[in-house]
């Protein structure tokens, strides 16, 4: 899984926590209705798109036949998903299910028009007397949160984030002390780890945070989430209203002004702008500006058109040295996490992959994918043009070779080769540093054994293999060894095989 | 050991299969006023184009950077509703309430579909192919009198859609830019670089490469004729399976259109013949739904019975036992009177066009059966 759908997964696992009532009463909300519907995975969103308009309950052995049976495990973590989150319901013979009707009559609406004028957002058409224009609401934006990410890594700043931002960090382990005051604080691992990924990510980090942080303040968790999903689909640029929004809403603007989410000129202005960071909330695309960047940006001012290429710096050659392009702090205490650094130039600093560095990245709770990925994206971009040519000619090769192109259902055949912008042994050797600490890894679950024939075993073998809940199987002891989750459906199958 | 240690990152390529990049849709409606005459008593175009806009919407809510375009294909030519190079989307008026109050009872009707408080994506894709659809509609009628050829301009169509995909894969959109900015990127290139980091980032995935855009296309047509350019048709379905483009066919209409058959089932798309267009809506959600990014997972609801029927050079009817070009392998319901190949004018032989004049059974090569693969030269050429 990449890195991008990381904060996919951990915003549906925490909305999955909440009691169906809380649910039940998010799907009021058209707004949140869309949002959820792009978290979900592509398997669960064609399912409930051939289920919105439909008016009977469907059976999911229908369902079911739309996918080839080796796709069932993806089938069945859809469902899960559906279900878990309370969109489906089923029928009591278990036969059945249809979409939950909230739910289905408000993303229904969304899509055909039909939804209540404000349901994403007031505008608001008064005349503004100073114009906000993107280029300020992106300044704004960026400033607010590398100030942010400045603090974290120990930059030397006039300005520190406000109580609630530093409360927040604290409560979500990214910074550990004993006092509130910003300058005791100190970055902890769970902070690093924070650092390498993309902003999405850490924006969302830090909004569940504050969920959390609202449910103790005894805020509606309904009208938070609510907002924040109202703000993924509020238009960049325009201004709103805030006399649609909730009393607790309005309180969350001012907090939401501390990460940069939305800009009002002052606490008690009755207009709000979305900024681009809000915008982008619930979309899966490349995060608009790493780490580094912001740095630069504040290195070198306004200034921001320098830093675009100044912000993938880092060579990595085939006898794992690291050169990277960079000034910054930030980047260079990055580094430093993995790389063990030699030199520092005034511009660059050069340094050396070791199985000492990367262990420690490991020790620190880093993983390998995580190391990989923070260099592929910020890889300097003669090695991305290198490694695209390198595929293309790959790819050319293979055509050359290969005349038999023209005969359709090649789009089955799985891509071949991949785009190599790091050095594969690199690449290679991380992975197995990696391995080298797990070399136990452990599962829970429950052990079957004791067959009465082989063809028992072996049907109950292949079911949970086919539904991807087998872990291990030896054939010849007869015994398999099936994940807790999977349990149950394996249970269920081997009673009705009786 | 082994089995231990490579499991952990098998694990990663597995779940790659069903990632959830975004894709563009590009949809062609054909109008050619024979065959929606056809169906008149069954459905109308403002009913299909509905069903086909709340459709959009569907695929613009599965990902924030999915993509849509809408190619109309009328006797007059195609040409983009959707994006439309003449208009700036960020400058939608917002006023389209009191617009419609000034407008006539007709235009306000086909608008009263989309309504202010609509997502914005929404409401810029509806606004804009609705008001393009009346505009071609209202040309349409008042061009009558000129000669409005009755044939289709569907390879046209499938062309343009063809061409705008290639651009979009290669530009592959981020966040932030908008469909809008594709078009005339050209003239925002000065303002992207000193704006936005978003932008920035947008133009990084372009050279990047890893996440392409995927594209599919779907073709709406009540056409009953056979009488599309099958050349033009074959080299752009060709031109699709090369992009990997899926080309969907949704036939309303009488009949089975064959050589749309071909083209779906060339570029693995979905071909269906609806016969009942009144639940166009389920139909559209369910079967076309099936993006590029799962279409490997899923059973395709398609016709495997497909009629590999092709067509004459000389004549354009279809063939369906024919004589082909040694050379070239262009298709012949009769022997051209010049004795040379109408489409590489190669010379044939005399004498073995004498012989073929005398006993045409002999040598004449049945493409009907479809046991063996000398059978279909035609879709291969």
């Amino acid at each position: 899984m990449s890195t991008g759908d990381l904060f996919k997964v951990t915003v549906i696992n925490h909305l999955e926590s909440l009691d169906d009532n809380t649910q039940s009463r998010l799907y009021a909300a058209p707004a949140t209705c869309l949002s959820i519907y792009r978290l979900l995975p592509p398997m669960a969103k064609f399912h409930i798109m051939s289920m919105l308009f439909y008016e009977k309950n469907v059976a999911i052995k229908d369902l079911e036949k739309w996918s080839k049976p080796n796709t069932r495990h993806l089938q069945i973590e859809s469902l899960e998903r559906m279900r878990s989150l309370h969109l489906v319901q089923l029928s009591e013979s278990g036969k059945y299910i249809r979409l939950h009707p909230i739910f289905k009559k408000n993303f229904a609406d969304c899509l055909t028009g039909n939804q209540a004028p404000d349901a994403f957002g007031n505008l608001d058409t008064t005349v503004e007397k100073h114009t906000v224009d993107l280029k300020f609401l992106d300044t704004f934006a960026s400033t607010k949160w590398e100030t942010i990410l400045h603090y974290m890594v120990g930059t030397e700043l006039s300005s520190t984030p406000s109580r609630s931002v530093l409360r927040l960090l604290k409560s979500g382990g990214l910074m550990e002390g004993n006092s509130d005051y910003a300058q005791e604080l100190k970055i902890t691992n769970k902070g690093f780890q924070f650092l390498l990924q993309d902003i999405n990510a850490q924006i969302w980090t830090l909004l569940l945070q504050y969920l959390d942080l609202t449910l103790e303040l005894q805020m509606d968790a309904v009208d938070v989430l609510n907002f924040i999903f109202l703000l993924g689909s509020l238009e960049l640029g325009k201004s709103y209203s805030v006399s649609a929004l909730s009393d607790t809403q309005i309180e969350m603007l001012s907090d939401l002004r501390d990460f940069g989410l939305v800009y009002q000129r002052s606490a008690t202005s009755n207009k709000f702008y979305p900024t681009r960071l809000a915008t982008t909330l619930t979309s899966d695309s490349n995060s608009l500006q790493t780490p580094s960047m912001a740095i630069d940006k504040a290195n070198s001012g306004i200034d921001s058109t320098d830093s675009k290429q100044r912000q993938e710096s880092i060579i990595i050659e085939t006898n794992f040295k690291v050169y990277s392009y960079t000034q910054s702090p930030l980047e260079i205490a990055i580094l430093n996490l993995f790389v063990h650094l030699r030199t520092r130039f005034a511009n660059m600093v050069t340094g050396q992959i070791t199985r000492e560095s990367i262990r420690n990245a490991l020790y620190n709770g880093i993983t390998a994918g995580q190391v990989i990925k923070f260099l592929e994206t910020h890889a300097h971009p003669q090695m991305k043009m290198l490694a695209q040519e390198k595929l293309d000619k790959k790819i050319e090769f293979d055509a050359s070779n290969n005349i038999n192109t023209a005969t359709g259902k090649s789009t089955d055949a799985p891509m071949q080769h991949k785009l190599e912008i790091l050095p594969p042994n690199v690449v290679d050797q991380i992975k197995l540093w990696q391995l080298e600490l797990d070399r136990i890894q452990t599962f829970d679950g429950y052990l079957f054994r004791e067959f009465n024939n082989q063809i028992d075993y072996e049907s109950l073998r292949n079911y949970a293999s086919e539904i991807g809940v087998l872990v291990w199987s030896d054939d010849k002891k007869r015994t398999c060894f099936v994940t807790k989750e999977g349990l149950k459906q394996v249970s269920n199958f081997s009673s009705r095989r009786r | 050991m082994d089995e231990i240690s490579d499991n952990t990152f098998i694990e990663v390529h597995g779940s790659d299969v069903s990632n959830d990049d975004p894709s563009l849709l590009t949809i062609v409606l054909e109008v050619s006023p024979e065959g929606w005459f056809n169906i008149k008593d069954q459905t109308s175009i403002m009913d299909v184009v509905k069903s086909l806009l709340v459709f959009l919407n569907g695929h613009l809510s599965l990902n924030n950077s999915n993509q849509v375009a809408f190619v109309l294909s009328s006797p007059a030519g195609s040409k983009f509703l959707y994006p439309d190079t003449s208009k700036t989307y960020e400058e939608i008026p917002l006023n389209v309430t009191s617009e419609e109050t000034v407008e006539n009872s007709n235009k306000s009707e086909e608008l009263s579909f989309v309504t202010k408080g609509m997502y914005r994506q929404f409401r810029v894709v509806d606004e804009t192919v609705l008001s393009g659809l009346s505009q071609t509609m209202s040309d349409i009628t008042h061009a009558q009198d000129d000669k409005v050829t009755g044939s289709s301009r569907l390879s046209g169509a499938l062309s343009l859609a063809l061409s705008y995909t290639n651009r979009m894969m290669k530009l592959d959109q981020s966040i932030s830019t908008t469909t809008a900015s594709a078009i005339s990127s050209a003239a925002n290139i000065s303002n992207k670089e000193s704006s936005t980091a978003g932008a920035s980032s947008g133009t990084n995935a372009n050279s990047y490469g890893t996440s392409r855009m995927k594209s599919r296309i779907l073709v709406v047509t009540p056409n009953d004729n056979e009488d599309i350019k099958y050349i033009s048709l074959m080299k752009a379905i060709f031109g699709a399976q090369k992009m990997k483009v899926a080309i969907d066919i949704a036939k309303l209409g009488r009949k089975d259109s064959s050589y749309l058959q071909q083209a779906a089932d060339a570029t693995n798309g979905v071909y269906l013949h609806i016969e009942k267009p009144l639940g166009l809506i389920q139909v559209l959600c369910t079967a076309y739904f099936i993006e590029p990014s799962i279409r490997p997972l899923m059973i395709l609801p398609t016709n495997s019975n497909v009629n590999y029927k092709a067509s004459c050079f000389i004549t354009g009817k279809s063939v369906e036992i024919g004589y082909v070009c040694s050379v070239c392998l262009c298709i012949m319901s009769e022997i051209p009177d010049r004795m040379s190949c109408p489409t590489c004018n190669s010379h044939f032989d005399e004498k073995l066009i004498a012989k073929l004049k005398r006993k045409p059974v002999v040598k004449k090569r049945k493409l009907d059966n479809g046991s063996s693969e000398s059978s279909t030269p035609a879709p291969e050429a």
